[in-house]
C-alpha cells in the first residue's frame, strides 16, 4: 500500500515535470503597442486619445487539436483573464511533450449550462465582479475606460458584454493555428473594436442585446498570434 | 470475513444515517413533482442550512448593516413584506415591486417577478447589490464576514474549513431557502384524505379549478410561468414586468403566476402589491381585466362569479393557510444572532 502511495507520488512529481510545458500568454494590444490599464493614455482617431481603467474577460474550453482531431481538454477550463492581474495573463497548460497539436481552440465568455448551473467556484465566483446580479448571467467581457470625446457622463466609456440566451448569447469560440512545444503568445488588438464603437456613439453597453453580440463577434476576430 | 461483515454493517448505517438525515432535511411531498433545484451540487447538511438561516436574518449583508433577507421577508408572513405594497430597503428607499412570499423554492427554477433570476442560488445576489435594497456587494459582504467573530466558525461547520467564499455564501442562504416547504395546509390534509372540506369551501374548490388553476395549477398553486393577468399599467411605475428581461414584446405585461398558498397571510397582492383584500383580487378578474395582446389564453373571456361564489372562494383559498410553516421554529431568528447581540 505504502508503496503504491509512494509510486503514485512519484508519478505525480514527475508528471509535474513534464507539465507546463505550454504557455498561453495573452497580451492586449492597441496598434502597434501593447495596452497597460491606468495612467497610460492612447492616441486614437490621430486627434483623440483613450485610457484604459479596465480590460477582464474569460476565456474557457481551452482545447488543443491536431490534423481537426481534439488531442487536449482542459477540464474545468474557465479563466478571468484580468489586464491588472499579470498572472491572469499566462495559463500553464499542463500537457506533456509527447502531445502534438497544430490548433487552438477557445471560447470568449461562459457557455449557457454553466450560466444556469447556480454559484460557481474560483474564477467563477460572483465576488469576482463579472456576474450580473439584476439579472443572472455572466459578463463575459468588460471594457472600461476613458475616451476623449465620450459624450457619457466623465467621458467614460463601460463596455459590459454578456448574455448566453438566444437571439442575445455573445459567447464566441476561436479557432487558431499553433505549434506544438512553444509557447503561445495570444493578442487582442482592442483598436479597431474601440474605434468602430465610438464611429457609432457607443460609449455604454451594460446588458445581453443585439450590439453586446456584435461586440463579442468582433472581439473573436481580433484575436490573433503574435510572436513576442 | 469477520471484517468485511463489519464493513458491510457499517456501509448500511452510514447510508441509513445518511438517509434518514435527508428525510427530515428535506422530502418531497407526496404526490409533488421533481424539484427543480439540483441538491446533489449543493448537498443539503444541517450545518449549512443553519448558517443559511442566519445569513438571512444577519443585516450585515447590506452596506451598513441594516437591512436582512428578513427585514422584507418575515416568516410570520408567508416570507414577504406584509402591509407593504412596495418594499422598503436600505436608508428608507423604496423599490418598485411588491417582496414576493418565499416559500417551495426547491420546485422554481426561474425568480423574481420578471424571471431575472436563473437560479436559487443567484437570487441572494439581487437584493444584496440594489441601491434601494441592501446595496452592497458580494464580495464587501464577504470581507465582512471573514472579519466577524461568528462567520469563520459556522463555515468550518458547514464545509470543513473556514474559507468563506461568495460560492458558498450564495450556496448556505439556498440551502435555508430548500427548506421552506409548505405542505401542510388543510387543503394537503383533504388531498390527503385525513379532513374534509366544508360545503363551502368544497364550492370554492369547484370554483377555482374552473377559473384559477390553469395558472394557479395544484400542488404548488403556480404555473411558474410568466403571464399577464389583464392588470393595468400603473403609470407612475411603468413596469412591463418580463419584457424588460427579454426585450421580448411578446413578454410585454407578464409576470410570474405567484403562489397562492399561504395567501391569507401574504397581502397585499399582485406585483405592485396594488390589492390590499382577497375580494379586491377576486373583482379583479370578475370585472377589471384590460385585455391586451399579451393576455393570458383563460382571461380572454370574462369570469362570471356572483358574489356569494366569490365568498366560496375565498373560502376555498382560506386553507391554503399553513400554520406549520408560518409558525416553524426552525425558520425565525437563529440564536446565533442573538450570542452575538445583534438585534434583528
Amino acid at each position: 500500500m505504502r508503496i503504491l502511495i509512494l509510486f503514485l507520488l512519484l508519478g505525480h512529481t514527475l508528471f509535474a515535470q513534464l507539465n507546463e510545458q505550454c504557455t498561453i500568454n495573452v497580451h492586449i494590444r492597441f496598434g502597434q503597442s501593447d495596452m497597460q490599464v491606468g495612467d497610460t493614455c492612447y492616441p486614437i482617431f490621430q486627434t483623440d486619445s483613450l485610457r484604459l481603467e479596465a480590460v477582464k474577460f474569460y476565456m474557457a474550453g481551452i482545447e488543443l487539436w491536431k490534423d481537426n482531431k481534439r488531442v487536449w481538454a482542459e477540464p474545468n477550463s474557465f479563466h478571468l483573464i484580468d489586464a491588472t492581474e499579470p498572472a491572469s495573463m499566462k495559463i500553464k497548460l499542463p500537457i506533456s511533450n509527447a502531445i502534438q497539436y497544430n490548433q487552438l481552440k477557445f471560447s470568449i465568455g461562459i457557455d449557457s449550462a454553466t450560466n444556469t448551473a447556480g454559484a460557481m467556484g474560483g474564477d467563477l465566483d460572483p465576488t469576482k465582479g463579472m456576474y450580473w446580479t439584476w439579472q443572472s448571467g455572466y459578463i463575459n467581457v468588460k471594457m472600461e475606460g476613458t475616451y476623449s470625446r465620450s459624450t457619457a457622463r466623465n467621458k467614460k466609456f463601460q463596455f459590459h458584454i454578456g448574455g448566453y440566451k438566444y437571439p442575445y448569447a455573445a459567447v464566441q469560440p476561436i479557432s487558431l493555428p499553433v505549434q506544438s512545444n512553444s509557447g503561445i503568445h495570444l493578442a487582442l488588438n482592442l483598436e479597431q473594436l474601440l474605434e468602430r464603437l465610438f464611429t457609432d456613439n457607443q460609449f455604454e453597453i451594460m446588458s445581453p442585446c443585439q450590439e453586446a453580440v456584435r461586440v463579442s463577434q468582433q472581439m473573436a476576430s481580433l484575436f490573433t498570434l503574435m510572436n513576442p | 470475513m469477520k471484517k468485511q461483515i463489519l464493513f458491510l454493517l457499517l456501509i448500511t448505517v452510514l447510508i441509513c444515517g445518511f438517509t434518514a438525515e435527508q428525510i427530515q432535511l428535506f422530502s418531497i411531498p407526496k404526490g409533488w413533482p421533481k424539484p427543480a433545484y439540483n441538491m446533489r451540487k449543493n448537498p443539503l447538511q444541517a450545518a449549512n442550512i443553519a448558517l443559511g438561516r442566519v445569513l438571512f436574518y444577519d443585516p450585515i449583508l447590506s452596506a451598513n448593516q441594516t437591512i436582512s433577507c428578513a427585514s422584507c421577508h418575515s416568516v410570520y408572513t408567508a416570507f414577504t413584506h406584509v402591509d407593504h405594497s412596495l418594499s422598503h430597503g436600505i436608508n428608507d428607499r423604496v423599490g418598485k415591486r411588491n417582496a414576493p412570499a418565499l416559500m417551495n423554492l426547491a420546485w422554481h427554477s426561474s425568480f423574481m417577478w420578471d424571471g431575472a433570476i436563473n437560479h436559487l442560488d443567484m437570487q441572494a445576489l439581487a437584493p444584496i447589490t440594489h441601491p434601494d435594497e441592501m446595496g452592497e456587494n458580494l464580495e464587501s459582504v464577504v470581507s465582512k464576514l471573514k472579519a466577524s467573530a461568528l462567520y469563520p466558525s459556522l463555515y468550518y461547520k458547514a464545509y470543513g474549513d473556514s474559507q468563506i467564499t461568495g460560492q458558498r455564501t450564495l450556496q448556505a442562504i439556498s440551502q435555508f431557502l430548500l427548506t421552506l416547504v409548505s405542505a401542510q395546509s388543510k387543503y394537503d390534509s383533504v388531498m390527503r384524505k385525513e379532513a374534509i372540506f366544508t360545503q363551502q369551501e368544497q364550492n370554492g374548490y369547484r370554483l377555482f379549478k374552473q377559473h384559477c388553476s390553469s395558472c394557479h395549477t395544484e400542488p404548488l398553486f403556480t404555473n411558474l410561468q410568466y403571464e399577464n393577468n389583464g392588470l393595468p399599467v400603473d403609470t407612475s411605475l411603468n413596469d412591463y414586468g418580463r419584457m424588460h428581461v427579454t426585450l421580448n414584446p411578446s413578454d410585454s405585461l407578464r409576470f410570474k403566476v405567484p403562489t397562492l398558498r399561504n395567501i391569507e397571510f401574504s397581502y397585499p397582492y399582485m406585483h405592485d402589491g396594488r390589492f390590499q383584500k382577497l375580494a379586491q383580487v377576486l373583482n379583479h378578474y370578475t370585472n377589471g381585466i384590460r385585455q391586451s395582446t399579451t393576455s393570458v389564453a383563460i382571461l380572454k373571456l370574462p369570469i362570471v362569479l356572483n358574489s356569494n361564489e366569490k365568498v366560496d372562494v375565498i373560502a376555498f383559498l382560506l386553507t391554503l393557510t399553513d400554520k406549520h410553516f408560518l409558525f416553524n421554529p426552525q425558520y425565525t431568528y437563529p440564536k446565533q444572532l442573538l450570542s452575538i447581540n445583534q438585534t434583528p
